[in-house]
């Protein structure tokens, strides 16, 4: 309290003294000044007129109040007893006893009311000003009515000419916003679930989905809610959007069919106006139909709001580091987990590839904008997607206004389906539960998918393919979407009527699907000895690969050029694999160097530089094998090394050849003369391959195999080892390998072991 | 019109010896008199200066008294709007401007400004200008000593006029000096005028002029 009392008011600059007296006199000299006209009308005589004026008593009255109000500043800053009274005794007086009688609500009607008469006043003033027929305050609210009257026909004008440029925004924004929208009815959609083929497990796990929509009362009954968005998401071609529609087609309720383009937009909020629109429509659509199912195709063109300093993607489900996709989290402390899922990342965003992969389409995505999910339409959505209980509508103002409590919303049934070959294209907002509850990985078929599929397409031609040739067909076409073999069995038909033929045979097929893979030959003609060296060269490989090859068969051998490609070789894989073995490498690595080995020996030790791709792909391979694949003599992985640096890390491939450059070439040389000794073996092999290619140009590996006169892969002495011991113990595959769970004695299993050898 | 050749007949030498002093006086217009009161009216249209010992008549004094040069026609009215009378009398008294001007032995003057409706302004003209001060032209042997069009600022135009003429009714020969404009937009009209006897405007002729001369419109009004 004695600190208070000594207390003086901070002392003001000059400016803060004297700006609202500058203000207040530079006003009453401007209307002095316009009424001053010597000798007429002296200065004294024009200030006196203004002062007499209503007007100019307000501003002498206020200039006199703001006097005497800097001279109570002043004094205040002077004198600590004066400053006390005033601020404690006076104004905290008067606060306190304000705060003591009256509520905070009345004290706010009463603050408004103030702003009431202060703006009563204000158009006093003006009306005094501008008016001559106004002379007082109570003239101008008597008045009221007539100046209102004068005014309104100015105020419509302009409200009609402002009326007029919104009209031809909101015109404009009216007709941008329609359109990107396909409703499709039921009776419309004849696409059914039989019709999807090779997703069977997708599919199963879809059907669940629809199951909630048909009947939704009986999730809500036990308070869950019906989930409300499928995200489905894997490669191009893979019957993404079919599966959506069969969903349509399943269900009996509209299907409305987003555009991917729908949402890129030149002008900032017809992407908004488009999605409120959409949801408008989805609206009532469910009230009409008791549902709709909403199908965003290329969801990615949403797009998202991060960044180039977003974290690296929200679909970590699916790209599992290293150290979590198998088992080995379990026995992990969960720093330990952090630490290396934090390591992980960092090399992600190190890794060239992957960034071209994930990084770069997040970028163009979200920095840029792209007028897609940027631009507050992908923040539209996501508000749509979870804001459909809100009570809306006009009745429902109108109910607020009234202070009735709105209308609970109908429960709208609206299934969200989105497709997208780029997950992480995706905003981490849109996937989170509530708005899209099951993710689907849609990949590519699996044998049996193919052959369904193949069945499919082939049973609307007229072909020759026996049951076998199909078995075949889907087994050499691995990852082949269904758009894929819909293309490659419309080429092979487009072939047959080509050359005059109804039917479709197994050779215009093999011709499609070389063509689809390796693209037509160039019209280009090797000389003669030019031929033969490449002849030979993919010769060797051939040989090479049908001797020591299990894993996979040769689809073809050409020597056709295409592109940078002077000739090739092309294996499949006989089953759908997802790892391979190091005695499988070793028989990639010699198939590899069988070029070099063949040219030596056919040319006198010479060779071409064609060998170079080969000797780096072998290389390549070994030093994965030796430094990250635990192939090696040692089992140190030298991807489990920090890196040096941001964008500067060589290939770790890069590095194993730079530390273990002896080993490498160690066994690469071992293997060559294994090659060698192959290729010395079977010189009337190779050179009759050779002939056939220089004749045929491309032959397939059935020709391979009959001028071999030989089973493909029967030189290999063993399966891999890995595969061997399974077999023994009688575990199939997929399943644990620690013999707990799922292992079965052999006896048990009644599974023989393979006798190999 | 014996009268009228009488007069003219009289007028004649002396009014050569009035308009060469007139001339002489005007031209010395822009003279500063120190012993000269400034007037104005009490609306701010117009100011003017008179000699110390003449007497300003004003508001109340005025309601009894005919003011001299203010000439309303039958069909042709222009409302007063603001009027002052003097004299040179050596007794101050408001009934002076209320006396013939033909037969005043001392200068009589009035400034007025007079509004002119929508009807009559067609109609103005320096020749009514003159007439509604002084109607000159229907007095006997009436002559414009000094005649010359007259502008102040912004445009306020008139006439500026000294004539003699004998009153038809005293018969008397008088002289007067005046000064009669209208705003650009014809809306009022501004008038100063002093006159007398033939003799008296000799014998007063220079504070006359200074009077005339002092006059001063408000343009801004």
């Amino acid at each position: 309290m004695a600190e208070a009392r000594k207390e003086r008011r901070p002392h003001a600059s000059l400016w803060d003294r004297i700006r609202i007296l500058l203000f207040l006199g530079v006003v009453i000299f401007f209307f002095t000044w316009q009424d001053a006209n010597p000798p007429f009308v002296t200065w004294g005589e024009a200030f006196s007129d203004f002062a007499s004026s209503t007007f100019g008593i307000v501003l002498v009255v206020l200039a006199g109040l703001e006097v005497l109000r800097q001279v109570h500043y002043l004094v205040s800053e002077l004198w600590s007893g004066y400053n006390y009274f005033w601020q404690h005794k006076v104004f905290g007086g008067t606060e306190r006893t304000l705060h003591r009688n009256t509520s905070e609500w009345f004290r706010y009607r009463i603050r408004r009311l103030i702003t009431l008469v202060f703006l009563i006043l204000a158009y006093a003033v003006v009306a005094m000003v501008m008016r001559d027929d106004v002379s007082s305050i109570s003239e101008a609210i008597l008045k009221f009515p007539q100046v209102l009257g004068d005014v309104v026909p100015v105020v419509l004008q302009f409200m009609f000419f402002g009326a007029l440029v919104m009209f031809q925004f909101v015109a404009i924004f009216w007709f941008l916003s329609r359109g990107g929208i396909d409703i499709v009815f039921p009776r419309d959609i004849e696409t059914r679930f039989h019709d999807v083929k090779g997703q069977d497990h997708v599919l199963d796990l879809v059907k669940e989905n629809i199951a909630f929509l048909e009947k939704p009362d009986e999730i809500e009954a036990k308070g869950g809610y019906i989930p409300g968005g499928i995200l489905l998401w894997g490669p191009p071609g893979t019957g993404k959007t079919l599966m959506a529609e069969a969903i349509a087609g399943e269900v009996g309720k509209p299907y409305v069919f987003v555009d991917p383009g729908a949402f890129i937009q030149m002008f900032f909020g017809v992407g908004i106006l488009k999605v409120k629109r959409l949801f408008k429509k989805l609206r009532k659509l469910s009230l009409q139909h008791g549902g709709v199912i909403v199908f965003f195709d290329e969801a990615d063109s949403l797009g998202s709001r991060g960044g180039a300093g977003q974290s690296p993607g929200p679909f970590q489900p699916f790209d599992l580091p290293p150290h979590l996709a198998c088992n080995a989290v379990g026995y992990m402390s969960e720093g330990t987990q952090a630490m290396l899922t934090d390591l992980y990342q960092d090399a992600q965003i190190d890794d060239g590839a992957d960034r071209h992969d994930r990084r770069w389409p997040r970028m163009i995505m979200g920095a840029g904008m792209g007028g897609g999910g940027g631009m507050g339409t992908l923040q539209a959505l996501l508000s749509e997607m979870s804001g459909l209980k809100k009570p809306r509508g006009l009745s429902n103002r109108m109910r607020r206004i009234l202070g009735m409590k709105p209308k609970a919303p109908p429960k709208y049934r609206i299934l969200i389906i989105m497709a997208t070959n780029m997950p992480n294209s995706l905003d981490e907002a849109m996937l989170r539960p509530g708005r899209i509850d099951r993710i689907y990985k849609v990949g590519y078929p699996s044998k049996e998918g193919r052959k369904a599929t193949f069945d499919l397409y082939l049973s609307k031609v007229s072909h020759s393919l026996t049951e076998e040739d199909v078995d075949r067909l889907s087994t050499v076409t691995p990852y082949y979407s269904g758009a894929k073999i819909k293309d490659v069995v419309n080429e092979g038909l487009i072939i047959a009527i080509r050359d005059d033929r109804e039917t479709l045979t197994w050779e215009d097929i093999w011709r499609a699907k070389s063509l689809k893979e390796l693209g037509p030959p160039e019209d280009a003609e090797y000389i003669e000895r030019e031929r033969h060296a490449v002849a030979i060269h993919e010769a060797s490989h051939a040989v090479v690969a049908h001797l020591i090859m299990r894993h996979k068969s040769i689809d073809l051998a050409t020597i056709e050029r295409r592109g940078t490609t002077g000739g090739m070789v092309k294996p499949i894989s006989l089953e759908d694999r997802f790892v391979l073995w190091k005695t499988e490498y070793e028989t990639e690595i010699k198939t590899f160097l069988a070029s070099l080995a063949g040219e030596r020996m056919f040319f006198e030790n010479d060779s071409s530089a064609g060998v170079s791709a080969d000797l780096r792909a072998a290389t390549q391979i070994v030093a994965l094998m030796e430094g990250v694949y635990g192939m090696g003599e040692g089992v140190t992985s030298l991807m489990g090394l920090p890196q040096t640096s941001v964008w500067q890390t060589p290939d770790p491939t890069e590095k194993v050849v730079g530390r273990m450059a002896d080993r490498i070439e160690t066994r690469l040389r071992e293997m060559y003369d294994e090659v060698w000794g192959l290729l010395d073996q079977n010189r009337d092999k190779v050179l009759a391959v050779a002939d056939a290619l220089e004749e045929h140009r491309t032959i397939s590996g059935d020709m391979i195999t009959e001028i071999m006169g030989s089973e493909p892969g029967s030189l290999i002495s063993h399966t891999p080892t890995g595969f061997h011991n399974f077999e023994r113990a009688g575990i199939d595959n997929g399943k644990s390998v620690d013999g707990k769970k799922g292992a079965k004695e052999p006896e048990e299993a009644g599974v023989p072991a393979q006798a190999e050898e | 019109m014996g009268v009228h050749r009488g007069g003219r007949s009289r007028l004649g030498p002396r009014l050569a010896a009035l308009g060469a002093a007139l001339a002489v006086t005007v031209s010395a217009c822009g003279s500063s008199n120190p012993d000269v009161v400034t007037y104005r009216d009490p609306d701010r249209h117009s100011l003017f200066e008179l000699p110390t010992e003449w007497n300003l008549y004003e508001g109340d004094q005025l309601t009894q008294v005919s003011i001299p040069f203010v000439i309303q026609g039958q069909d042709f009215q222009l409302p007063v709007i603001s009027q002052m009378a003097f004299d040179g009398a050596p007794d101050s008294d408001p009934d002076n401007v209320g006396n013939s001007v033909s037969t005043s032995s001392f200068p009589i003057g009035a400034v007025t400004v007079r509004e002119i409706g929508p009807d009559e302004r067609d109609f103005m003209s320096r020749f009514l200008l003159a007439e509604l001060v002084v109607p000159y032209h229907s007095q006997l042997g009436s002559e414009e000593i000094l005649k010359q069009d007259f502008v102040f600022d912004n445009d306020f135009r008139g006439v500026q006029l000294a004539i003699a003429y004998t009153d038809s009714v005293t018969e008397a020969e008088a002289a007067v000096y005046l000064i009669s404009v209208t705003d650009p937009n014809v809306t009022r009209m501004y008038s100063i005028a002093v006159g007398c006897s033939l003799d008296c405007f000799s014998t007063h002729q220079e504070d006359i002029v200074a009077v005339v001369d002092s006059y001063l419109v408000n343009t801004r009004g």
